[in-house]
C-alpha cells in the first residue's frame, strides 16, 4: 500500500514538476513569438490568449492549424477562424516552425503564468531611496551649533564680568568693555572663518568636480514620446525584442524603425497619444497607413537623444553583463517598465561600477569557461567553504584594463 | 668588454640621445627669463586667476546633447558594435594578396592576409596592411571631370565616347598589369569599338626576365618559385623579400619554412646574396657578396661558367676570370643540391636572365623549385619606349590611362609630360591625382579597391574575388564599369559582368553555389592545373659588360613601390627595415666611401645623433636629384643607392615634397629600363635632417639582447648560444626583489618571437599602428625621436672588424631583426616608479596602462630597460576638446590624419589617447577581452590559441606567437619552454613575458654570439650609457641637461 502511495506521490510531483518545466519553456516561446501581439489577459494587437482554446470550442487541431498557417484554417472554414480573421486589419504572422508540443507549452504557460515564476513586476532596484532621517539630523546639528555659540557668548560675557569684578576688587583699571561685534570680529575668529571657508569651498569644488560629466536623472524629451511604461510595463514586451543586440554585442542598440513596424503596421493608434506619435514612425519608415504600403519617401532615422553616455575611454559590453553575467537590465537602468519618459537611473560613475563588481557573484560554476582557471576557488567551493562566492573582483574585474583600453 | 668605437668626441656625447629625448631648456629658461622678470609674482597671480576662471567656465558648460541614430531598415548581417569580416583581394599592379577586411558599423578599419588563401597563404605586407587609409584619402578624385570641371558620369561617358570617335592618330590604353579575366574582356570590347591599342606599363624592372623566358622557353611569363623546396638559394640583386616579382606576399611564407629550425628539425636552407646595396633580402642572407651594380651581371656569368665547367655546359667567353671564393663555394653548394636549389636575379638584363635560366636548367630546378605550370600572371610589361616616342612625336590622338604614372616613374618623364599636353584626348581612370593625370582632359575616377567588385587570376589556376566592403565614398565607379559604358554597354552592371565572365569560365551548372563559395572564400583554387614541362634552349649565351664607372648609382624600390604608396602616411612613417629612415629618401654610401670623402662623423652607427647631414646632388644620365647623405653598412664601395618612389609632386599633401624622385636617374636601353648607371656627385652645401628611427630607443650594447649561433653548433646542441640560460637560474631567483611576486591564477599572457622567422618586413608595425590607433607623427617629430609605434623592429649590425676607424668596419655586417614591444615584465621597473599608479600589473600578467590616471611624468619611460614607452607630446588625432596645438599644424601629414575622413580608420574598441600621456603595447588587450567574452558567451573554455594579437595576425611567417602561457596546450607555452627560448634582460630579474628564440645562421660565424659581445653594434643609447657609466646608462632622457649638472655633485661616476 505504502508503495502505491509513494509511486502515486512521485508521479504527482513528477507531473507538477513537468508542468512547471513546460510553463517555463512556454514562457520563452511565448516571449519570442507571441508577446509582441498577444497578452495573456488583455487585448493587444491580437485577442487575449487566456481562454483561447474555449473560443475554438476546444478544437485543438483547428487552433494548431490556425497558429501555423491561419490562411489554411480559414480555407477549411472553421467559424472561429473566420471570426478571428476579421478581428484586426493586420494579419497574424504564420508560425510553421511551432510544433504541437511547442503550442502546448505556450498554453501551459498561458493557463498558469505563475508556474513560470511570473508575479507582480519586480520591485524597483536602485539606490535613490531618500534618507528620510538625514534632514532632521542636520537640523539638530544646526540647533546644537547655535546653542554652543550662544553658550560661548554667555560664558565670554560671564568671564568678562568676572574679570571686571576682580579688577574692581584689586583696584586695577577696568578692562575696556568689548562689544559683541568687537568680540566676533577679530583676527583669531576671522582666521578661523577663512580656514573653514577654504575647507568648505575646497570640499564643494572637489565634490562638484567629481560630478562633472555625470548626469544621473537626465531625462530629455525624445523626438517620439515613446513610453517604456506602456511597452515594457503594461504590454510586457521583452526588452530584447527591441534592443536586439544586448545579448550578443557591445551595444544594446536602439531598434531600427522596421522593428517598430513589426507591431505598428497593425497598431495604428496608441492609448494616450493617438496617431500623433505613431505617425512619426510611419514618416521615418516611409509607410503610408492609408494604403498599408511603404510607398513614401523615408524622412530618415529617428534622431533619439542618447541618455546613457559613457566616456570614450571606458569599454562597456552589454553581452558581457546580460548574457555572461546574467544581470537584469533593471540593475543598471532602473525600473524602466515604470518610466513614461526614460531617465538615467544610475550615475554611471566608476565608483558605482566598482561597487557592483566587488559585490556581484559571477557565474563561476555555471560557466565552463572557468573550469580550468582559478584552481584555488574551485578548491574552496569543493571544500564547501562557508560564505565563499566568487565576485567579479576576485577574477580580476576591478583591474584597470578590464574596462580601460 | 667595451666596444672600442665608444671612444668619441665629447660634443657627440652632449648630443646623446635617449628615448624620450629632447633636453628641456628649463634651466636656460629659469636663468634667462625668470630672474630678469620683475613682476613674476603678479604674473603668477594673473595666470592663476585666468586659469581658475577658465576652469569655472569650462565646468559650467552643459553636457552636449548626443544623438543616437538607429537604422531605418537594419541589414540582417549587421549587429551594431560587432565587427563584420569580408574576404576580398588586394592588387596594386605589382603586388597581390588575398585579404580579410574587418568592418565596424559599415566602415572598413583593418586589412589582414587571408590565412586560408592558397595563393598568398595569409601574407599581407606593410603596403596591404596600410592600404585601408588610402580609402579615406580626401585628396582622391571626388567626381568625374571634364577639363578640370566637375561633371556627371553620363556626361563624361558620352563626351569621351564622341571625343574618342573624333580623335585622329593612334589611340593608346595604358594600364598596369591586368590579371582580371573580366577586366580583360571589358578591355577587349572597348578596344574593338575604338581601335585602341592596349599597352601594359610597369615601372618594376621585370621586362628582361619575361624576354629571357620567351627566348629560353618560348613562354613570355614568370614562373612560380618554391623557396621552401630549395636547400640553396642564390639571389643576384633579387629582393624577393622586398619588391621582386610580387615580393614578400608571395615568397615570405615559403622562404621562412626553409629557415625555421627546432630541436626536431635541425636543417635550414642556405641563402647566398649578391647585392650592390644592403637590401632587406640581402640582410637576411647567410652569405653576402657586395659588388658595384654593373658587376652583378659579371658575377652571374662567373657562376655560370663555374657550374657549366662542372656540369658540362658551354662556357661563355669574355667573362672576367678573377678567382672568387664566394662564387666557388656557392657553385659547389648548388651542384651538390641539384633539383633542390634556386638561382634568381633581379637585374633587368636579358643576357643575364638567360644565364640564370641556363643555370637553373643545368641544376635541374625546373619542375622542382621552379614551376611553369602556375605562372605569376601579374608580371607583365610591354615595351613602353615606342609608346613614349609616339606621344612625344605627336602621333597620338588619344591616351587613356589607368593605374599608371609614367610621367613620374618612367625615364621619359619630362618629355612625356610635354607630349601629353599636345594630345587631344587624355583620359585618366586613376583614383587620385598624379603627375600624369594632371594632363587629363577627362577624369573618370576609379573606386578604391575596398569599394569595388573585381576578379583576378594572379597565378594560373587560382582565381580571386574582390568585393566591396563599403559604398563608394565619392562619386566614383570601377574602371571596368567605365570601360563597359564607353564600349556602349551602358546598362551593364560590372558585378553582373564579372559573374557572366565566370559563368563562361566555369560553366552555368550550379553557378550560384560556386559564386557564393568564391566570394565567401575570396578565392577559387584549382587543385590541379595542366602540367607544363619546359625545355630550355640555353645555347648562344653571350656576355656584354654593362657600362661601368668609378662611381655608380643604383635606384631601388622600397616600401613605397614605384611611388604609388607615397600618399600613404602609415607607409611613409614606417621606417625602412634596413636604413631605418622614414619620411624621405637618401643617398646611401658605404662607410669606407664616406670616410674617403670626410663624412665619417655622419656615420650614425658610430656617432648616433640626428643633426643635419649634407645634401648630395647625384647626377646620372643627364639628370640629377638632391638627397641627403646616409652612411649605410653593407653597401658596395663606390656606389650610391637611392630609394625610388619619393619626390611625388602633385599627389596629395602627404607625399608632396617628401624626398626626391629617383626614377629620373633611370635610363631606357633597348626598351629595358636600367636602374643603375655611372654617376657623379657634388656636395650642395645644403644640410637636411634625416628622420631615422634607430638612433634612439636602442638597448645599450653591453646588455645581451640577441643570441645567435651557427647551424653547425645548433645541430650538435639545440641549446647552442643559449647555454648561459640553463647554467644560471635567472627566472626562478628568489629574494632579489623588495616587491611581492604576482600571482596569476587564471590566464597569463605571453609571447614568443622566432628570430629566424622574422625577416624584418614591418607589416606587424603597420598592423599594430592601425589596430591600436597609434598616430602618425610626421617627419619632424620622427626626427625629434618622438615616433609613437608601440612595436618596433630593432635592426642590429655586427661586424667582424671592430675598429670603427678601420676601412672594413661594418663593410660586411651581419644583420638581425628583432621585434621589440612592451615585454609585460612580471617584475616591471616602470610600475614601481609611477607616482600615480597609472601603470600597474594585472592578474593576467599584463602591464596595464590607465591613460586617464597618467599625469605625464615619464618616469616609467625612463625606467624601462626596453625603451618601449611612448609619450604623446601632441594631440595627434585631434582627441582634445581644445584642438591641436599650433606646433603640429605645421606638419601636413598629421593635419591629414586629423581630418574627419581619415579618422574613420580609428578602431572604436581602443581609446584615442590625448596629449600628455604615456602609451605602449597592451598585448592587444581588446582582442584578449573579445575572445574571452566569446568563450564565456558560449560557455566553454578558451581555446589555447584563440587569442591572436594584431602583429601575430600580420606576421605571415608566424615569427610572432601569442597565447596563454598558463595553458600547457598553447603554442606559446611549448615555445617558451623550448631550448632556443630566452628572455631579454632576464638577468635583471624583470621577468619579461615575451621570449625570443635564438637566431641560427647557416654560416661559419655567429657574430652576435653574446659570449663575445665585442662584435655587437646595436648602436645608439649605448654610447650615451657609456658616457654616464654604469647603471645610470639607461637613465637618459629629456632630463639630460639637468642630469649632467647633477653629475658634478654626485659621488657617482
Amino acid at each position: 500500500m505504502n508503495k502505491v502511495v509513494s509511486i502515486l506521490l512521485i508521479l504527482l510531483f513528477g507531473f507538477s514538476a513537468m508542468a512547471q518545466d513546460q510553463a517555463v519553456e512556454g514562457k520563452k516561446i511565448f516571449q519570442q513569438n507571441c508577446s509582441s501581439c498577444h497578452k495573456i489577459d488583455g487585448k493587444l494587437i491580437g485577442p487575449p490568449l487566456d481562454g483561447a482554446l474555449d473560443q475554438w470550442g476546444g478544437d485543438k487541431a483547428a487552433m494548431y492549424t490556425w497558429i501555423r498557417n491561419w490562411a489554411q484554417a480559414v480555407e477549411e472554414g472553421h467559424p472561429r477562424a473566420i471570426e478571428v480573421q476579421n478581428y484586426d486589419p493586420s494579419a497574424m504572422t504564420m508560425f510553421p516552425q511551432l510544433s504541437d508540443e511547442d503550442i502546448d507549452k505556450i498554453f501551459a504557460y498561458v493557463d498558469n503564468p505563475s508556474a513560470a515564476g511570473d508575479s507582480a513586476p519586480a520591485a524597483a532596484l536602485g539606490d535613490d531611496v531618500k534618507a528620510g532621517g538625514a534632514r532632521s539630523i542636520n537640523w539638530v546639528l544646526l540647533g546644537l551649533l547655535l546653542l554652543f555659540i550662544l553658550l560661548a557668548l554667555i560664558l565670554s560675557q560671564v568671564s568678562d564680568n568676572l574679570a571686571r569684578l576682580v579688577a574692581q576688587q584689586d583696584g586695577e583699571p577696568l578692562p575696556t568693555q568689548k562689544s559683541l561685534f568687537e568680540k566676533l570680529v577679530n583676527k583669531k575668529t576671522l582666521g578661523l572663518l577663512a580656514l573653514l571657508a577654504t575647507g568648505f569651498i575646497g570640499f564643494t569644488a572637489y565634490k562638484n568636480a567629481a560630478m562633472l560629466g555625470r548626469s544621473k536623472g537626465y531625462q530629455p524629451t525624445q523626438p517620439i514620446a515613446f513610453s517604456h511604461k506602456l511597452h515594457a510595463g503594461t504590454l510586457q514586451i521583452d526588452c530584447q525584442y527591441c534592443h536586439t543586440s544586448a545579448a550578443v554585442s557591445k551595444q544594446a542598440s536602439i531598434p531600427a524603425t522596421n522593428v517598430c513596424m513589426n507591431c505598428h503596421k497593425g497598431v495604428q493608434e496608441g492609448p494616450t497619444t493617438g496617431t500623433n506619435e505613431i505617425s512619426k514612425i510611419y514618416a521615418a519608415a516611409g509607410f503610408n497607413p492609408e494604403t498599408m504600403q511603404y510607398d513614401k519617401e523615408s524622412t530618415g532615422p529617428v534622431e533619439w537623444i542618447r541618455i546613457h553616455n559613457l566616456p570614450d575611454h571606458v569599454y562597456f559590453n552589454h553581452s558581457q553583463h546580460v548574457t555572461a553575467g546574467n544581470i537584469e537590465c533593471q540593475t543598471c537602468h532602473g525600473p524602466i517598465e515604470e518610466m513614461e519618459v526614460v531617465e538615467q537611473n544610475s550615475d554611471l560613475s566608476m565608483g558605482w561600477c566598482i561597487d557592483c563588481h566587488r559585490n556581484t557573484k559571477v557565474q563561476f560554476t555555471e560557466n565552463a569557461y572557468y573550469d580550468d582557471l582559478f584552481e584555488e576557488y574551485h578548491d574552496k567551493i569543493a571544500a564547501g567553504e562557508k560564505d565563499f562566492f566568487v565576485t567579479v573582483e576576485k577574477i580580476g574585474g576591478t583591474e584597470c584594463q578590464k574596462c580601460h583600453y | 668588454m667595451k666596444p672600442k668605437h665608444l671612444n668619441k668626441e665629447t660634443d657627440q656625447l652632449q648630443n646623446g640621445n635617449g628615448d624620450i629625448s629632447a633636453s628641456l631648456p628649463v634651466l636656460d629658461y629659469l636663468n634667462d627669463n625668470i630672474k630678469k622678470s620683475k613682476s613674476s609674482r603678479r604674473d603668477f597671480l594673473k595666470t592663476m586667476g585666468f586659469t581658475i576662471s577658465a576652469a569655472t567656465l569650462a565646468a559650467s558648460c552643459e553636457i552636449p546633447v548626443r544623438k543616437a541614430l538607429p537604422y531605418v531598415n537594419k541589414p540582417v548581417e549587421i549587429t551594431p558594435g560587432q565587427a563584420l569580416y569580408y574576404a576580398s583581394s588586394y592588387f596594386d599592379g605589382s603586388s597581390f594578396a588575398n585579404i580579410i577586411v574587418k568592418t565596424r558599423d559599415g566602415r572598413p578599419i583593418k586589412v589582414d592576409g587571408n590565412p586560408d588563401s592558397p595563393i598568398t597563404k595569409g601574407a599581407a605586407n606593410a603596403a596591404v596592411q596600410a592600404s585601408v587609409i588610402s580609402l579615406y584619402d580626401h585628396t582622391r578624385y571626388k567626381s568625374p571631370m571634364i577639363k578640370g570641371e566637375d561633371s556627371s558620369w553620363s556626361n563624361v561617358i558620352s563626351t569621351l565616347q564622341s571625343d574618342l570617335e573624333k580623335a585622329s592618330g593612334k589611340k593608346y590604353l595604358i594600364t598596369g598589369p591586368v590579371i582580371s579575366p573580366s577586366l580583360k574582356a571589358a578591355i577587349a570590347s572597348f578596344k574593338e569599338k575604338y581601335g585602341v591599342e592596349h599597352v601594359v606599363y610597369s615601372a618594376d624592372f621585370n621586362d628582361a626576365l619575361l624576354q629571357a623566358n620567351e627566348q629560353t622557353f618560348g613562354k613570355k611569363a614568370a614562373p612560380t618559385y618554391r623557396f621552401d623546396q630549395a636547400n640553396v638559394i642564390a639571389s643576384f640583386s633579387a629582393d624577393f623579400l622586398g619588391s621582386w616579382l610580387g615580393g614578400d606576399d608571395f615568397y615570405s611564407v615559403d622562404y621562412s619554412k626553409g629557415r625555421k629550425v627546432s630541436a626536431e628539425n635541425r636543417s635550414m636552407s642556405k641563402h647566398y646574396q649578391v647585392d650592390s646595396y644592403l637590401s632587406l633580402t640581402g640582410s637576411n642572407a647567410d652569405k653576402r657578396l657586395t659588388v658595384q651594380p654593373s658587376q652583378v651581371k659579371a658575377t652571374i656569368f662567373q657562376l655560370y661558367n663555374l657550374i657549366a665547367g662542372k656540369l658540362g655546359g658551354a662556357s661563355v667567353s669574355g667573362v672576367p676570370t678573377t678567382e672568387n671564393a664566394f662564387l666557388t663555394e656557392l657553385a659547389a653548394d648548388l651542384i651538390s643540391n641539384q633539383g633542390k636549389s634556386l638561382v634568381v636575379s633581379g637585374i633587368n638584363d636579358v643576357e643575364a636572365q638567360k644565364a640564370v635560366n641556363a643555370m637553373n636548367s643545368m641544376l635541374g630546378n625546373y619542375g622542382s623549385t621552379i614551376d611553369f605550370s602556375r605562372t605569376l600572371n601579374f608580371i607583365q610589361a610591354d615595351n613602353f619606349t615606342t609608346v613614349a616616342n609616339d606621344i612625344v612625336n605627336e602621333r597620338v590622338g588619344a591616351v587613356l590611362m589607368h593605374g599608371v604614372n609614367p610621367v613620374y616613374s618612367s625615364p621619359f618623364g619630362a618629355k612625356l609630360a610635354e607630349g601629353l599636353k599636345k594630345v587631344g584626348v587624355v583620359a585618366s581612370f586613376d583614383m587620385a591625382p598624379s603627375e600624369t593625370s594632371a594632363y587629363a582632359t577627362h577624369v573618370l575616377p576609379d573606386s578604391h579597391y575596398l569599394e569595388s567588385w573585381a576578379d583576378y587570376e594572379p597565378v594560373t589556376g587560382s582565381f580571386a574575388i574582390g568585393q566591396p566592403t563599403i559604398r563608394t565614398i565619392f562619386n566614383t565607379q570601377e574602371f571596368g564599369q567605365s570601360l563597359l559604358q564607353l564600349a556602349g554597354n551602358a546598362s551593364e552592371d560590372y558585378r553582373e559582368f564579372i559573374q557572366s565572365t565566370w559563368k563562361a569560365n566555369f560553366g552555368d551548372s550550379n553557378f550560384n553555389q560556386l559564386w557564393t563559395d568564391a566570394v565567401g572564400a575570396g578565392s577559387k583554387h584549382n587543385e590541379s592545373v595542366d602540367a607544363v614541362s619546359v625545355s630550355a634552349n640555353v645555347g648562344g649565351l653571350t656576355f656584354t659588360a654593362p657600362k661601368s664607372s668609378d662611381l655608380e648609382v643604383v635606384v631601388f624600390e622600397d616600401k613605397l613601390g614605384d611611388g604609388k604608396h607615397a600618399t600613404n602616411p602609415y607607409l611613409q612613417e614606417l621606417p625602412d627595415p634596413v636604413s631605418k629612415v622614414s619620411w624621405g629618401n637618401y643617398a646611401a654610401v658605404s662607410p669606407a666611401f664616406a670616410r674617403a670623402n670626410g663624412w665619417h662623423k655622419f656615420n650614425r652607427n658610430v656617432y648616433p645623433g640626428n643633426e643635419k647631414v649634407p645634401v648630395l646632388k647625384v647626377t646620372s644620365n643627364n639628370a640629377s636629384v638632391e638627397v641627403p647623405l646616409l652612411i649605410q653598412p653593407g653597401m658596395a664601395n663606390n656606389t650610391i643607392a637611392i630609394p625610388a618612389g619619393y619626390g611625388r609632386m602633385s599627389s596629395g599633401l602627404v607625399a608632396e615634397g617628401i624626398g626626391a624622385n629617383g626614377f629620373t636617374l633611370t635610363k631606357s636601353e633597348n626598351g629595358l629600363v636600367q636602374n643603375f648607371a655611372p654617376a657623379s656627385f657634388e656636395v650642395t652645401g645644403k644640410k637636411e635632417e634625416v628622420a631615422q628611427q634607430q638612433i634612439h630607443y636602442t638597448i645599450p650594447e653591453d646588455r645581451i639582447t640577441v643570441k645567435e649561433t651557427t647551424l653547425e653548433e645548433f645541430k650538435k646542441n639545440p641549446k647552442a648560444g643559449n647555454e648561459d640560460r640553463f647554467l644560471s637560474n635567472f627566472r626562478n631567483a628568489v629574494d632579489v626583489t623588495l616587491y611581492p611576486e604576482h600571482d596569476f591564477p587564471g590566464h597569463h599572457w605571453g609571447m614568443s618571437i622566432d628570430l629566424n622567422a622574422c625577416y624584418g618586413c614591418g607589416s606587424c608595425v603597420v598592423a599594430c599602428n592601425i589596430e591600436n590607433n597609434v598616430p602618425v607623427v610626421g617627419k619632424q617629430e620622427v626626427a625629434n625621436q618622438r615616433d609613437m609605434s608601440w612595436l618596433r623592429i630593432d635592426r642590429y649590425f655586427a661586424s667582424e672588424d671592430q675598429d670603427p676607424k678601420s676601412d672594413t668596419y661594418l663593410e660586411d655586417p651581419s644583420v638581425v631583426f628583432m621585434p621589440m614591444m612592451c615585454q609585460h615584465c612580471d617584475n616591471a621597473p616602470c610600475e614601481n616608479v609611477c607616482p600615480v599608479n597609472a601603470t600597474n600589473h594585472s592578474s593576467e600578467g599584463l602591464n596595464q596602462m590607465a591613460y586617464n590616471r597618467c599625469i605625464g611624468t615619464r618616469y616609467c619611460a625612463n625606467n624601462c630597460p626596453f625603451k618601449v614607452r611612448r609619450f604623446n607630446w601632441f594631440d595627434y588625432w585631434g582627441a582634445d576638446a581644445w584642438g591641436p596645438s599650433n606646433d603640429l599644424k605645421k606638419d601636413k601629414a598629421t593635419v591629414e590624419m586629423r581630418n574627419d575622413l581619415s579618422r574613420m580608420i580609428l578602431n572604436p574598441d581602443v581609446t584615442v589617447r590625448s596629449r600628455g600621456v604615456i602609451e605602449k603595447c597592451s598585448f592587444c588587450v581588446q582582442r584578449i577581452q573579445e575572445k574571452k567574452l566569446d568563450a564565456k558567451l558560449k560557455g566553454e573554455a578558451l581555446d589555447a590559441n584563440a587569442v591572436k594579437t594584431a602583429c601575430q595576425v600580420a606576421c605571415a611567417t608566424d615569427a610572432i606567437i601569442f597565447g596563454d602561457t598558463n595553458n600547457k596546450e598553447s603554442d606559446v607555452h611549448q615555445l617558451q619552454n623550448s631550448d632556443r627560448s630566452y628572455f631579454v634582460l632576464e638577468e635583471f630579474h624583470v621577468l619579461p613575458s615575451v621570449s625570443y628564440l635564438t637566431k641560427v645562421t647557416n654560416s661559419d660565424k655567429a657574430l652576435f654570439n653574446h659570449m663575445d659581445a665585442s662584435h655587437f653594434v646595436g648602436h645608439g643609447a649605448g654610447e650615451h650609457g657609456e658616457g654616464h657609466g654604469g647603471e645610470h646608462g639607461n637613465g637618459h632622457g629629456e632630463e639630460h641637461e639637468t642630469e649632467t649638472h647633477d653629475d658634478g655633485h654626485n659621488s657617482g661616476h
